[in-house]
C-alpha cells in the first residue's frame, strides 16, 4: 500500500513527505521528499558580502541550534580571508556555542518524547522549560533569543554583558542544576519501560551502513562512530578544553536520545571551564574582535571548503571567490540532509509507528536540508 | 602515506594540512589525473566525468577517504564542475578534492553513489543546481538512476536553483 506521511504532520517536524510503501503493515520502501522549506538560502549568500551580510543568514538554517552554524560560516570565511580570532574571543564562541548546542538536544528530546511516547505532553515541558533557561542566558549575552547573530568575522560582536558576575551567577545556576534536570529526563524517558519498548532495536543502522550514507554527529556517534570535527579537526577553544566525545554502540533509536543526553552532559562541562576562564581574564585583555578591513575581497578563484560540528553533526561550507566581495559559489553541507538520507536504511522492515520513531531520533530540521 | 594520527601531540597545528600526501595519491591515480590543483583546505585532482567511479573507488579502497562529505555544484562559464570532497571518518583533517568538469552541451558524470552511497542524494541536488536545467544527469549509478528520478520525476528532490524544464 501507498501512503502519504506529510507533508502537513507534526511527526515530521517541519514540512517533509515521506512517501511510504508498505507491505502488509511493515515498511517496503520509504522516500524523503523534500524541498518544501527551501528558501534559496545559498543563493542568498551569493548576493551578499562576506563582510557583514551573510553572517544573519546561517541561523536561520539549523533554526534550534543556531550559534554553531555561525560558526561555519566564521570559519570558512575567516580561512579564506585569512582572519585571526583573539583567544578571549574563541572562549566567548565556544561557550555560546554549547548553549546552543543545549538549546537543540533539549527541543531534540522533548519533540522525540512527543513523538513515541504517550506521556502527554510532560517531558516535551520539560524540555521547553529548561530550553527557555538557555535562551535567558544567550539573550542576556547576545540580545537575541533565537537569530542571534553573535559572531562577526574576527570574533564576537559583543562582550559578556554587565555585572559579569550577575551573568556568571546566572549560567552556573544553569550549569549546577543541570545534573538533577538530566535525572529528571531519565527518570520520564530513558528508564521508562514503554519507551524502551519503543526505541531499543527499533531504526538500527550499523555503522558500516552509516558512513555510506555520509551520516555524522550524534547519528554518527550512537552507531559507534568515533567523529566530533570539534576534537578531530580543531577549531576554536576546543583542544584547549577538557571533554569527551559521546559514542553509544547501540546503533537505535533508544542510542541516538542517549547519545544526545550525555552530550548535554560534556556541553555543560565546556560551559564551566569557559566561564571560569572568562571570570579570570584580565580585563585590558579582554579583545572580541581582530582587526578586519572594512571590505573584504579574497584572490579570484581561491576555492575553501570547512566544516564545523553543528549539533546535529558536520556543517561545512564551500565557498570559491571571484575577486569581489561576494562569494561567487556558496554550498552549505548540511548533516540533516545526509541523515535524513539513512532513513530509509533504518525503516525498512519496520512497522509504520517505528518509522516515526526513526525519524524523530534523526531530529532534523527541514530548514537546514532544504536550506 | 602517513595516515598515523598522533593525538597527544600539541604541536600539530591544525591549520597546516601535510597530512596528506599528494603526490603519493597522484601516483596512485596515475593518468586518471588530467591537472592537479590547489584548494585552502585540501589538494585536488581534475579527473575525466567518466572516470568518476574508478577514481573514488581508488582513493577510499586504496587511500583511506572513506567519507563524502560534500558535493559542490557549479557552474563556470564555459563549463560545469562537481567537486567531491572526500574526508576520513578517522582523521577528518586528511582531505582531498576530487574535480569533475562537464561539457555545457552535453553535461553528464558518473554516478559516485556505487562508492558511497550518499551521492545518491547529493547528485539528485547537484543536477538541480549547476546547470538550472536538466543537464549534467548522473549516469550508470547502480540502482537505477538517481539523477533521472530526480530531474524526471517532477519537483523530487530537485530543489535547486533551476527549474527543470
Amino acid at each position: 500500500m501507498f501512503l502519504n506521511i506529510g507533508p502537513h504532520h507534526p511527526a515530521t517536524h517541519g514540512v517533509l513527505h515521506l512517501k511510504t510503501v508498505l507491505d502488509g503493515e511493515q515498511v517496503a520502501d520509504v522516500e524523503p521528499d523534500i524541498g518544501y522549506l527551501h528558501r534559496c538560502e545559498e543563493q542568498m549568500c551569493q548576493n551578499n558580502n562576506y563582510r557583514h551580510q551573510i553572517m544573519p543568514y546561517p541561523d536561520r538554517w539549523d533554526y534550534t541550534a543556531n550559534l554553531p552554524n555561525e560558526w561555519a560560516y566564521a570559519r570558512v570565511a575567516e580561512d579564506l580571508n585569512d582572519i585571526e580570532v583573539p583567544e578571549y574571543a574563541q572562549i566567548l564562541r565556544t561557550m555560546s556555542v554549547e548553549f546552543a548546542r543545549i538549546m537543540g538536544h533539549m527541543l531534540a528530546v522533548g519533540t522525540f518524547a512527543l513523538d513515541v511516547y504517550g506521556d502527554f505532553t510532560a517531558t516535551f515541558m520539560y524540555a521547553i522549560r529548561d530550553r527557555e533557561l538557555v535562551q535567558n542566558i544567550l539573550e542576556d549575552l547576545t540580545g537575541q533569543r533565537m537569530m542571534f547573530n553573535y559572531f562577526r568575522l574576527g570574533g564576537v560582536v559583543w562582550d559578556l554583558p554587565e555585572p559579569r558576575e550577575e551573568f556568571f551567577e546566572k549560567v552556573r545556576d544553569f550549569i549546577d542544576d543541570l545534573p538533577e534536570a538530566l535525572e529528571e529526563y531519565h527518570d520520564l524517558i530513558t528508564t521508562n519501560e514503554i519507551f524502551q519498548k519503543r526505541t531499543i532495536g527499533t531504526g538500527v543502522i550499523d555503522a558500516e551502513t552509516a558512513k555510506q550514507y555520509g551520516c555524522t554527529g550524534p547519528v554518527a556517534r550512537a552507531s559507534g562512530i568515533d567523529y566530533d570535527l570539534r576534537r578531530d579537526d580543531p577549531y576554536g577553544y576546543y583542544d584547549e578544553l577538557d571533554w569527551d566525545v559521546v559514542t553509544e554502540d547501540g546503533c537505535d533509536n533508544f542510542a541516538r536520545l542517549l547519545v544526545r543526553m550525555r552530550e548535554v552532559e560534556e556541553s555543560a562541562k565546556l560551559i564551566s571551564q569557559c566561564v571560569d576562564l572568562l571570570e579570570d581574564w584580565p580585563e585590558d585583555e579582554r579583545d572580541i574582535q581582530s582587526n578586519v578591513p572594512r571590505t573584504l575581497k579574497p584572490d579570484a578563484d581561491t576555492e575553501v571548503y570547512r566544516a564545523v560540528e553543528g549539533a546535529k553533526g558536520e556543517l561545512g561550507i564551500y565557498v570559491r571567490s571571484d575577486g569581489t566581495d561576494k562569494p561567487a559559489r556558496f554550498k552549505i553541507r548540511s548533516p540533516c540532509f545526509n541523515n535524513l538520507h539513512s532513513l530509509e536504511a533504518m525503516a525498512q522492515g519496520e512497522y509504520v509507528p517505528d518509522l516515526i520513531a526513526a525519524l524523530g531520533s534523526l531530529d532534523v530540521i527541514l530548514g537546514e536540508v532544504d536550506r | 602515506m602517513s595516515d598515523a594520527r598522533e593525538p597527544d601531540s600539541e604541536l600539530e597545528v591544525p591549520e597546516t594540512r601535510e597530512t596528506v600526501d599528494y603526490d603519493e595519491l597522484a601516483d596512485l591515480l596515475g593518468d586518471r589525473v588530467i591537472r592537479r590543483e590547489d584548494h585552502l583546505n585540501a589538494g585536488g585532482f581534475v579527473i575525466h566525468p567518466g572516470d568518476v567511479q574508478t577514481v573514488l573507488r581508488t582513493l577510499r579502497d586504496e587511500a583511506g577517504f572513506d567519507h563524502l562529505s560534500c558535493l559542490t555544484a557549479q557552474e563556470y562559464e564555459d563549463r560545469y564542475e562537481s567537486i567531491y570532497h572526500l574526508s576520513k571518518y578517522a582523521d577528518r583533517t586528511q582531505e582531498v578534492n576530487v574535480i569533475v568538469p562537464t561539457d555545457k552541451e552535453d553535461p553528464w558524470n558518473e554516478s559516485a553513489a556505487p562508492i558511497y552511497k550518499t551521492a545518491e542524494w547529493h547528485e539528485r541536488e547537484a543536477s538541480g543546481q549547476a546547470t538550472g536545467r536538466r543537464a549534467e544527469r548522473t549516469r550508470q549509478s547502480a540502482h537505477g538512476d538517481p539523477a533521472e528520478d530526480g530531474v524526471t520525476g517532477g519537483r523530487g528532490l530537485e530543489h535547486g536553483l533551476g527549474v527543470p524544464v
